[in-house]
Order: structure tokens, then C-alpha cells, then sequence
């Protein structure tokens, strides 16, 4: 029976583990709701109408800018304090349903992967959205390597933290690879390891934060490859993203609306090359699930 | 003894492994009863229980039977979807959906209660229009992960049964009932109007996007005014739909594009074209040089 136990413990406590690596503990709360009193003159209290606004707060990197959208809106900027944590209160949100993302941009101009979530905003109300927890942002200096150079992965993350560099083969050869480095006061982390850590082939490196015992998700993830020698055109394309069909480092309803037209088409090999993301030969819905994926800004 | 062991052990691990894979990301379909009379409106909510994933992308077909019951609205207003692929339609048979999700969605965060709730998908409001037992259904669902490789998830979702009864048969309905009268008097949300061209699409021409929300009945449609100086007309606004490409490839003047919910409510936003192009390409600098030239000769030519 112990043996039937421990299995159980087992699957139950991975199962649910998964879970609790998923949460990124937003706390929803509303502080006030209705009408404040204020009294005046000495007669009765005279009702207040309460502004009401969202206000949101979190973890990000030190001076950071913190962006945050309301339905793919553009509703604040701000920056993050040298400590990483922000805090803002954005007014005029209307009660209802409310899709709302915030990323950040950090000191050498990256922008981290956006956290989403839907709020139901109650109407004459004070809503706090509290432990927004941004995930780190991360680089890499090239999009080739040799098989003996050096690869610089680096981002910012909350300052002195735990920040878990992964690394994922694109086809599933290579067992998914972690290393735990330590970001600096300033946020700022690096690993710098021989490519032959790895071996040939395409991986796309991410990276996640644990910061006060609680893990961020992961963040966006870069691409590179690894070949037998150096490649002489190996700097990274800018604006690498395969659903940034403009090129202009965003991907929006510029990007979706050019997608749609070729919805359930019959694709030319130009336009398979361009639209079909996942090389099925055909644009469909895991083609906009990838797009859904990369979106920003 | 042992075997007794083994077999509970089985069973155990067989609960467990099953309890943790009957997991699918599920469309709730419900509606304030399940009887009604002939001739009654009633609306049936689909909303979506993420269990826990992290989803981006969805579709499926609302099926349901369609001699008993016609579609009279579809309400996508504050609603979970992000932009529509396929965006279901007012018909008599079945209606094809795809939408995505930015970024992705796991449930509804509230003050009120903790954790996550199944948020709205779209509201139908039927007609009932003759007596029978018939379904109302999600067929052909499939869910993505919101992850970089499109990765799929389960979907389940369970038909509603929903009795339709004579008149004269049902204990309380005594005339049929229509949906009352939207309340909503609030305009869509301000919305971001972007340009853009692209070889593969229009002849390359440019185009405008935009995408309103409504949080009330959903937004009904669009309209776009372009005039060569500042302001608009009550007249003259065209029905639009996005990608719209603009008649003015020029790009020399000002673009209005209204968003319009099902009641009527509007929201206008403004995009000026002007700064896009090198100044060379704009009419009213060669106005502006010509007309400067001419005071200067006309000046010159007084002066002597």
C-alpha cells in the first residue's frame, strides 16, 4: 500500500506541479466599491462619487519601461524603479471583460514577452491587479555559430535572482537544456557556453525568472543554430520573427489582416514560404496560433 | 495479499493517470431554461473553460437542429475573442467560427472570486419555431496551446437539449417572448487605426487595419469617411470592412473610421496619412512652394 501510495503521491504531485510552475500568481482584488463619505460643515455626510481605475502592479527589471494595454491598446507607459517593481493606476477603463498584456523594454531596447490576462472590471470600483510577474527578457549575439564559438546568451531579469537560461533543440533531438545564472543589481544576466555543449543543429534558447519563491513564465524565445564553422553571414536578421510578415519587429493586425487573405488558399511556393509557418503547406489555424503566439505590441 | 495489493495499486494509478488526462479545454453551452413554447426568443451562452491550459486559438461549428430552431442574433460583445478568422454568422444551419486569442488565455480574473472562470465566447439568441426536442451544439472543435509550435490540445464540449412545446402545452409561457431591448448605450472602445501595404495583398496598395471592442452587444459594423481636409460629414461615410484600402493613394489627406455597435453607439477614430510619405509626395507642399514663389516674384516685380 505504500508502494500504492507513493505512485499516487507521485502522479498527483506531478501533475498538479505543472500547474503550480504555470500560475504566475496575479491577484485580482477591488478595494472600494460604490461611494466614499466625506463630511462637511458639520451636516450630513455627503456622498462621494468614487473614480474608479485599475490599478496594476508588479515585478519587471530595474528602470525598465513597463508597457500596458487594454484590448491591444496602448493605455500607459511607464518605468519600472531600480528595484524592478512598478506600480500605475490606469483610469477611463470601462467595466466588463478587458484582455489586458504588459511587457517591458529593457536598458538595450529588447522587449520582453508580454503577460496576459482577462479582468472582469466591475463598474465604481477600485480594481488592484497585483503580482504581475514580467518574464526576463533574452538575446543572443548571433544567429550562427561554429561548433567551437563562444554563445552569449544575455537579458535582465528582477535584480539578484535565480534566472533559468533553457535551451530546446527545434526538432526534439536534444533533452531540453536549464542552466541557473544570477542576474546583477542592475537586472542584467549572462551565460556565455561553448557551442559544443550542445552539438549541431537548430535550438531556440528562452528563460525564465524565480524571484521570492515564485517563477515567472517563460519569456520569448530567440533562435540560432550551431553548424561545423563559423558562418561568414551569421549576424542576427533583424526583425527575426517568422509572423512579422512587415518586418517592423511587431506583430499586429498589420501582420493578421495579410494573413487572413490567405486563409484556406492555395499557396504559391513564395507564399508558402512567407505564410505557412509550420511548413504544413497550407494556412490555417496553427498558422494564427503561432501568430497569437508572437504577438506585441 | 500481494495480488490485492496490485490490483488497488492498478486501479489507483489508472485514476490517477486518467483524472490527470481527462483534462480538454471545454465550451460550456447554457441557457437561462430548456422549455420553451413555439414562437419564444431565448439565448444560449458558449463560454470557455480553459482547465487550466494556456490557449490561443480556436474553432469549431455551432450546430443545432435547424428545424426547430433559426438563429436571430449573434452577440461577440465583451467577449474573450481577440480577432475573428471566421466570424459566425446570422444563418439557417450551421455556422463555421475561428478566432484567436493574443498572447493567449487560461479564464476570467474578478475581484469577486479567486482563481479562473470560463469567459464568454459569443451569446445566440434563437427562435424557436416549432415543436420538437432538438440540440445545441459545438462540433468539429479544435484548441491550440499558446505556444511556438501550434501545439494542439483537447476539446470537449456537451450539446444542450433544449424542448420546444405547443402554447397551449406549456404550464407558463402564455404569449411568446422576444428578447428585450439592448440596454447598452456605451460606444466601443477606442481603437488603433494602422496603414500598411503589402505586395501580396491589393496590388500592393496601401490599406487601412483596425478592430474595435464593444463590451456591450458587440460591434456591428464599420464605416470610413476620407476628405482631403480636416473633419467629416454626416454624409458621405462608407461601409468598411478591415484591411479597407484607401481610395486616396496619395495618402494627402484624413482618414474617419467609426465603429458601430449593435445599438448604434459609435466611436469615431481619426488617422492622418500625412508625414508617411517624403514631403515631395504630397499635393499641397507644391501648392504651398508655388504659391510662396509667386508672392516672392510678385513682391520682387513691385518693388521695381
Amino acid at each position: 500500500m505504500k508502494i500504492c501510495f507513493a505512485v499516487f503521491s507521485f502522479l498527483f504531485f506531478s501533475s498538479t506541479s505543472v500547474f503550480a510552475e504555470e500560475s504566475v500568481g496575479i491577484s485580482v482584488t477591488a478595494t472600494v466599491e460604490g461611494h466614499s463619505y466625506s463630511s462637511g460643515g458639520g451636516g450630513a455626510p455627503v456622498p462621494v462619487p468614487v473614480v474608479s481605475y485599475v490599478s496594476f502592479s508588479g515585478y519587471a527589471y530595474p528602470a525598465a519601461k513597463v508597457y500596458i494595454e487594454s484590448d491591444s491598446q496602448n493605455v500607459a507607459s511607464l518605468s519600472a524603479g531600480v528595484d524592478g517593481l512598478f506600480s500605475y493606476e490606469v483610469y477611463g477603463i470601462t467595466a466588463g471583460v478587458h484582455d489586458f498584456s504588459i511587457y517591458a523594454q529593457d536598458l538595450n531596447g529588447n522587449y520582453s514577452q508580454s503577460v496576459s490576462f482577462f479582468v472582469d472590471v466591475p463598474s465604481s470600483a477600485i480594481t488592484n491587479v497585483s503580482n504581475v510577474f514580467v518574464p526576463p527578457t533574452i538575446s543572443v549575439d548571433k544567429a550562427e555559430y561554429g561548433i567551437k564559438d563562444e554563445i552569449k546568451f544575455s537579458g535582465y531579469s528582477m535584480p539578484n535572482s535565480s534566472v533559468y537560461v533553457v535551451v530546446n533543440s527545434t526538432d526534439g533531438s536534444l533533452k531540453s537544456f536549464s542552466k541557473e545564472v544570477k542576474s546583477d543589481r542592475n537586472g542584467y544576466f549572462e551565460y556565455a557556453p561553448i557551442a559544443n555543449v550542445f552539438n549541431y543543429g537548430a535550438y531556440l534558447v528562452t528563460a525564465r525568472t524565480l524571484y521570492g519563491g515564485v517563477f515567472s513564465s517563460f519569456g520569448s524565445s530567440m533562435d540560432f543554430q550551431i553548424m561545423g564553422r563559423t558562418s561568414l553571414f551569421a549576424s542576427r536578421p533583424r526583425c527575426s520573427i517568422k509572423s512579422d510578415l512587415n518586418r517592423d519587429c511587431k506583430v499586429n493586425i498589420l501582420d493578421f489582416f495579410v494573413e487572413l487573405r490567405w486563409y484556406k488558399k492555395p499557396l504559391n511556393k513564395e507564399a508558402k514560404k512567407r505564410f505557412d509557418f509550420n511548413d504544413d503547406g497550407q494556412v490555417d489555424l496553427a498558422d494564427f496560433s503561432i501568430m497569437a503566439f508572437y504577438w506585441s505590441r | 495479499m500481494i495480488k490485492n495489493v496490485f490490483k488497488i495499486c492498478g486501479v489507483v494509478v489508472v485514476f490517477a493517470l486518467f483524472s490527470s488526462t481527462v483534462f480538454a479545454v471545454n465550451v460550456q453551452i447554457t441557457a437561462a431554461k430548456k422549455e420553451f413554447t413555439i414562437g419564444d426568443q431565448f439565448q444560449v451562452d458558449f463560454k470557455v473553460d480553459a482547465q487550466g491550459e494556456n490557449i490561443n486559438a480556436m474553432e469549431g461549428t455551432l450546430d443545432f437542429s435547424s428545424d426547430l430552431f433559426s438563429v436571430v442574433k449573434i452577440n461577440d460583445g465583451n467577449s474573450i475573442v481577440g480577432k475573428w478568422i471566421e466570424k459566425p454568422a446570422v444563418s439557417s444551419a450551421a455556422v463555421k467560427f475561428s478566432y484567436i486569442i493574443p498572447n493567449g488565455y487560461k479564464g476570467i480574473l474578478s475581484p469577486y472570486y479567486s482563481g479562473y472562470k470560463p469567459g464568454k465566447m459569443f451569446s445566440v439568441v434563437f427562435s424557436a419555431k416549432k415543436k420538437g426536442s432538438g440540440y445545441i451544439k459545438i462540433s468539429k472543435g479544435e484548441v491550440y496551446l499558446n505556444d511556438a509550435n501550434a501545439k494542439k490540445t483537447k476539446f470537449s464540449s456537451s450539446a444542450l437539449y433544449v424542448n420546444v412545446l405547443d402554447v397551449g402545452d406549456s404550464k407558463e409561457a402564455v404569449l411568446p417572448k422576444k428578447m428585450p431591448n439592448s440596454m447598452d448605450v456605451l460606444p466601443p472602445d477606442k481603437f488603433v487605426v494602422l496603414l500598411s501595404s503589402d505586395e501580396s495583398i491589393f496590388e500592393g496598395k496601401w490599406f487601412l487595419a483596425f478592430d474595435a471592442k464593444d463590451n456591450g452587444d458587440g460591434v456591428d459594423h464599420y464605416e470610413v469617411y476620407e476628405s482631403r481636409s480636416k473633419g467629416y460629414a454626416e454624409d458621405g461615410w462608407v461601409r468598411a470592412e478591415s484591411p479597407y484600402v484607401l481610395e486616396d493613394q496619395n495618402l494627402s489627406g484624413y482618414v474617419y473610421v467609426k465603429a458601430v455597435d449593435e445599438n448604434g453607439n459609435a466611436q469615431v477614430e481619426t488617422f492622418s496619412p500625412l508625414g508617411v510619405l517624403p514631403w515631395y509626395n504630397y499635393f499641397s507642399f507644391w501648392i504651398a512652394i508655388v504659391l510662396g514663389g509667386g508672392v516672392v516674384v510678385f513682391a520682387l516685380t513691385k518693388k521695381k
